[in-house]
């Protein structure tokens, strides 16, 4: 368990960037330990001068005034060398945890929407504080108390050994005890402590739910229950805590009189050979000394077991992350930068897992022959939407762009040329300005209130109190949907694609104002390429083309007033919402 | 209005206020922390006792050096004797550790239940219009965070009494076996806590601004993993990757910086020791020579000086804590302080209901004097259906809020069944109004729990036939395991549509006398809808309801419509009526408009 190949990687990090840093910090620990146990040696010779000094009545203080400066002296040096030990430690870990940091970051951005479906963002949140936490720590906790306490504990035992080989032992004895006990305790400590993070994101989750959920809650009356559900959680979190506060105070208290007890031993068979004249009384105040400065150290062997499979476990959670092979690899030097005049979708198919989503879509869309799509939650409309710009790679079939295959085009010019604009449009918690030119920050004021005028929300930003400044998101004002969706909007019209994408992005936009904020974006001059899923008709009923999309497949395809003819499902969804007289019958 | 303050706010100044009012949390524990405290002291006196049973035991064990030893044996006995006055107070040691850390941690963890469990009820009583304007993720760090600051504050500030004894006792003890060494030795003190007074400041200082870099850069990479779509759709990842660089380095610099803070005292204090051992050495060793003292108070006082800055340090360290707890006692006291403003009768009614309901000369605002609802009057029968449609901002869902006494009116009053809804209890509503809500809410759990929320003594029959009625079989057959299949992150793997649909299941099965559909069926497609509507007509039989919406086709078949402008009625009546009456609604109706927001 010690060294697993992941703890290797992470220590091998700053033994490639930081190898500087990590000499002078061993050389620290060296002298920081060896310092701090010559300390006892002294005290125990001026114990000794002394009793000699006293015995012959030598009055002089010139030997302890020597020893008294060797000591200080020896403190000192002691304390600069621990200042560069724990600092150098620090350090070492915070430029581990920058690394895993940057590329941590990196890395998810990069990875396509696939992974991203599948993770929980909560997940990669905790696991881009928690887990860069643990690796960090085990740097200092891990790694360098590891060589701490090994130079610490090998010089006492030289140290106590060379004044007394049998007392040397006896001194000793409490550290096997200690070790066992506290990496005993540690362990199950971890072991429960993962058992309370359940548990405490049970009561979370409850607490949370009941106050989200409060409408709810409050309508069929159900605090009482809630509170049994509450008082259930709670007292479950509470009898982990309460074993967890058994299991440290037995091991600390433990661990204190396995120490006192070998203290007193030491003492007893000390003073003993201190009457036979077999050591001095200097050389038992050093070995009591000795064991003072051990215990606090000794007792941190727990923390060194706990600290090595701790970082183990989040190292390899991390790696998981950053060895995540990107399915959507980007062809960089591809350029494309020309007007697109033709996107080409052949026999596209795509499936999650076993489950057909797209079968065999095929279609043409151009400035000129723009494309509407329809049909049933779930018939694969979005997924056709996100493989457009390469979020994932089609499972076969093709794409392409001025008949050149989108997986062969540099994936910056690619979604330069193609932009979607989502279902679910993401705002930043960022000023408005920022959030209209987020895809291109270097946009003017011009530009911002030309596209937000276009998009229809020029007017309502100006009533804000301050205005295009205004924070929005979680710390700032709150938009209703169709304003989000105008932002979202205007955002997509300063990127200037030559694709754009409307995945249901507008449903909380009137009609009237969704076609107009289309034709004044087909009149900007060069021309754009429309597709739009929408679930109502009103939206797609003007395009050229109009899919209707159901379990994967086209199944009815033509202009509106074809469609409308055919009497197939379109024309029923188009009667139910248009005219429902027609359809209830 | 009733608003929480910010949560920012990170330390605040000693409050005797907020002390006072947590005083009745920790009282219902006095038995237990004044144990706690007994064994404190006791393992105080017993750590202090155990250096002077050395300093005897080494005492005898020097009378051969200076020759002075009368009987080797009665020597040794005194030394066994030494040995078992150690072995003793080890016990006594290990003992009271045991107990006074199980204790206290026991009685900090208590406190910290009750007081969560406090809020949380409170939480239960406070009206609508504070939770709807509240975010439930500032009131969950409040019963987290805050809760747990209080916790480690109280702990430390039990602990840190403890210190201060400790320091109490070695200096009396210092002092005690040599009055002039004493001095000298204690003089050290007063040095350490002069360098940490002019050090906590700064650290501090420096401990915070790493910190809030820390915070910065996790919520930009929080915020970059939510809107990684958008990022990528952008192409944004290179400048974010920038910005984040910057993030991450100058949160560098502040943890490195706040690292040189925490690691210059390591060598403070060992220099201090330092010193107090050399004057120990040399002032002491002129005191034994003297003979003023013996050998073994010298042992005596460099084992003390070993353990002397330890309280210190802890203590300076726990003011900061006290600081934090200060702050987050103000906001967990800001939410129990939070008024109930929605009460229940003192003496409830709870006959049976008429199945009408009477809005009489209704007016209502959400803020100040900006009414939603004006001088309502409407009267709705026993068994009606009733549609409510308008515009987005008409007052459509405040009437649904009214029915609930999920507010209450600012003039007139709301009749449900013949009652005052303020004479009845809100549990009593609750039983007799269902309601399913435009964002339908679904806890983590079984899909067959959710659905059976409401009502949890369905037979599975019964919920099987609902199923049937609303002809959504299908969907729960895609489900991975039916019935029992778990929904996660509170159903968030569900579309809306999907939610609203199992909303409709949990009202239908609850079987209340009126039901109130508030934009049930927003999300749910059209072609889902008209099934759905056809199992409405069988459900809303014999019940009084009244259906919300936007769209026209979804309130078509109700007994009479209410067409809902600025707050004021515009029109009532049945759908043919209204197309007579050729108001707003035919309008609408005959421009082929599906809904009022279009």
């Amino acid at each position: 368990m010690f060294l697993s190949p992941n703890l290797v990687r992470i220590v091998k990090i700053p033994l490639k960037n930081n190898k500087f840093d990590l000499l002078f910090s061993f050389v620290s620990i060296f002298f920081a330990a060896a310092l701090q146990m010559s300390v006892p040696y002294y005290l125990g010779r001026a114990i000794d001068k002394s009793l000699s000094a006293n015995s012959s009545s030598d009055l002089s203080l010139m030997p302890f005034i020597e020893i008294g400066i060797t000591v200080f002296a020896l403190s000192t040096a002691r304390g600069i060398f621990s200042y560069f030990h724990v600092y150098q430690g620090e350090k070492i870990g915070q430029l581990l945890a920058f690394d895993l940091r940057k590329s941590y970051f990196n890395k998810l951005q990069k990875l396509s929407f696939k992974y991203h479906d599948n993770v929980h963002t909560g997940d990669l949140i905790s696991k881009g504080i928690i887990d860069i936490e643990g690796s960090r720590m085990f740097i200092n906790t891990g790694i360098l108390r590891l060589v701490f306490l090994s130079i610490f504990i090998l010089t006492g035992a030289y140290l106590v050994l060379s004044v007394n080989i049998g007392l040397g032992l006896l001194s000793l004895s409490f550290i096997p005890f200690v070790a066992f006990v506290s990496t005993l305790a540690r362990l199950t400590l971890r072991k429960n402590w993962y058992k309370l993070q359940e548990q405490l994101g049970i009561l979370t989750r409850v607490m949370d739910e009941n106050l989200s959920g409060v409408r709810l809650v409050r309508s069929v009356m159900k605090q009482k229950y809630e509170l049994e559900k509450f008082n259930i959680a709670s007292n479950i979190v509470k009898k982990t805590t309460f074993k967890q506060i058994v299991i440290k105070s037995t091991n600390v208290s433990l661990n204190t009189f396995a120490f006192l007890v070998s203290m007193s031993l030491v003492v007893y068979f000390g003073a003993i050979a201190v009457l036979e004249s077999v050591i001095t009384l200097g050389e038992l105040t050093s070995l009591i000394a000795f064991m003072s400065i051990l215990q606090g150290p000794v007792r941190q062997i727990g923390m060194l077991v706990n600290s090595f499979s701790r970082a183990s476990a989040t190292s390899s959670r991390l790696f998981e992350v950053l060895d995540h092979e990107e399915d959507v690899k980007n062809l960089e030097g591809n350029k494309f930068n020309e007007p697109v005049k033709e996107l080409k979708v052949e026999n596209l198919s795509f499936s999650y897992g076993s489950y057909k989503v797209l079968d065999k879509i095929s279609f043409t869309a151009s400035p000129k022959h723009s494309i509407g799509i329809v049909g049933p939650p779930g018939s694969g409309k979005t997924t056709l939407s996100r493989l457009l710009p390469r979020f994932y790679n089609p499972e076969s079939g093709s794409i392409e762009l001025n008949g050149k295959n989108i997986s062969n085009i540099d994936l910056y010019d690619l979604r330069k040329s193609v932009n979607l604009v989502d279902q679910d449009n993401f705002l930043f918690s960022d000023t408005l300005t920022e959030n209209i030119r987020y895809g291109d920050p270097q946009a003017d004021k011009e530009m911002v209130n030309w596209s937000t005028n276009k998009a229809q929300i020029y007017k309502h930003i100006n009533t804000l109190p301050s205005k295009f400044e205004t924070l929005i998101g979680e710390r700032g004002v709150q938009l209703s949907g169709g304003q989000r969706q105008r932002l979202s909007v205007s955002r997509t019209l300063l990127f200037k694609s030559k694709v754009v994408i409307f995945d249901d992005s507008t449903s909380a936009i009137d009609t009237q104002t969704e076609r107009k904020i289309r034709e004044e974006m087909s009149s900007l001059g060069s021309s754009i390429t429309f597709i739009v899923i929408a679930h109502r008709i009103s939206s797609v009923m003007n395009l050229d083309e109009i899919l209707y999309i159901n379990n994967g497949k086209i199944i009815e395809r033509g202009n509106h007033s074809e469609l409308v003819k055919l009497k197939g499902r379109y024309s029923e969804l188009y009667n139910m919402q248009i005219n429902p007289e027609m359809s209830i019958k | 209005m009733v608003s929480l303050s910010d949560d920012q706010i990170r330390s605040r100044k000693f409050d005797y206020n907020i002390f006072k009012r947590f005083i009745p949390y920790v009282s219902i524990y006095k038995k237990e922390i004044f144990i706690g405290f007994c064994f404190i002291l006791l393992l105080t006196i017993s750590s202090l006792l155990l250096p002077l049973v050395i300093k005897n035991i080494i005492d005898k064990s020097g009378c051969m050096i200076s020759s002075s030893c009368e009987n080797i044996d009665e020597v040794k006995s005194y030394i066994f004797l030494g040995l078992l006055q150690y072995l003793g107070l080890s016990v006594l040691v290990s003992f009271s550790i045991y107990m006074s850390d199980l204790i206290i941690e026991r009685v900090g963890e208590k406190i910290l239940l009750d007081l969560r469990r406090k809020m949380f009820m409170h939480l239960q009583d406070v009206s609508i219009s504070f939770m709807d304007k509240t975010d439930v993720g500032r009131l969950m760090s409040r019963l987290q965070g805050d809760v747990a600051a209080m916790q480690e504050a109280l702990q430390v500030s039990v602990f840190a009494i403890g210190d201060l004894i400790l320091i109490l006792g070695i200096v009396t003890v210092l002092l005690s076996m040599n009055l002039q060494l004493g001095i000298l030795t204690i003089l050290v003190m007063p040095i350490l806590i002069l360098i940490r007074l002019i050090w906590l400041p700064r650290a501090k200082q420096a401990f915070l601004d790493a910190r809030i870099k820390s915070s910065a850069a996790t919520a930009y990479l929080a915020e970059n993993i939510n809107g990684v779509r958008t990022i990528q759709s952008f192409n944004r990842q290179e400048h974010n990757m920038k910005v984040f660089e910057n993030k991450a380095d100058s949160l560098l610099k502040s943890q490195l910086r706040a690292a040189r803070f925490s690691s210059i005292m390591l060598p403070t204090v060992e220099t201090l020791t330092g010193i107090a051992f050399a004057i120990i050495i040399i002032a002491g060793a002129s005191l034994v020579i003297n003979d003023h003292i013996t050998t073994g108070v010298m042992v005596a006082y460099m084992l003390f000086v070993q353990r002397f800055f330890d309280p210190i340090r802890t203590i300076s360290m726990q003011y900061n804590v006290m600081q934090r707890a200060m702050a987050s006692g103000y906001r967990i006291f800001e939410v129990l302080d939070i008024p109930v403003t929605i009460k229940d009768p003192v003496k409830p009614l709870d006959c049976p209901l008429d199945g009408s309901i009477k809005f009489e000369n209704i007016s209502f605002a959400y803020v100040d004097k900006n009414y939603i609802l004006e001088e309502f009057n409407f009267e709705i029968f026993d068994g009606e259906r009733i549609g409510i449609v308008g515009p987005t901002g008409a007052g459509k869902s405040t009437i649904s809020n009214l029915i609930h006494r999920f507010y209450d009116t600012n003039k007139g009053k709301v009749i449900l069944g013949g009652v005052e809804i303020k004479k009845l209890t809100q549990e009593y509503i609750g039983q007799k109004v269902g309601m399913v809500l435009q964002d339908p809410f679904l806890f983590s759990g079984s899909i067959l729990d959710n659905v059976r929320y409401g009502n949890p003594n369905v037979s599975m029959k019964q919920v099987e036939d609902a199923i049937t009625l609303l002809g959504i079989e299908e969907f729960i057959k895609t489900l991975s395991n039916g019935l029992e299949t778990i929904i996660g992150q509170r159903g968030s793997d569900l579309s809306m549509g999907q939610r609203q649909l199992l909303s409709i299941l949990r009202a239908l099965l609850a079987d209340t006398q009126y039901l109130i559909l508030d934009e049930a069926t927003s999300s749910i497609d059209s072609y889902t809808e008209k099934k759905i509507q056809s199992a409405l007509d069988v459900l809303l039989q014999n019940r009084t309801s009244i259906t919300i919406a936007h769209r026209l086709a979804t309130v078509r078949k109700c007994d009479r419509i209410i067409v809902l402008n600025a707050g004021k009625i515009e029109e009532v009546g049945s759908h043919d009526h209204l197309l007579k009456n050729e108001g707003l609604y035919s309008k609408l109706y005959s421009l082929n408009y599906s809904s009022f927001d279009d």
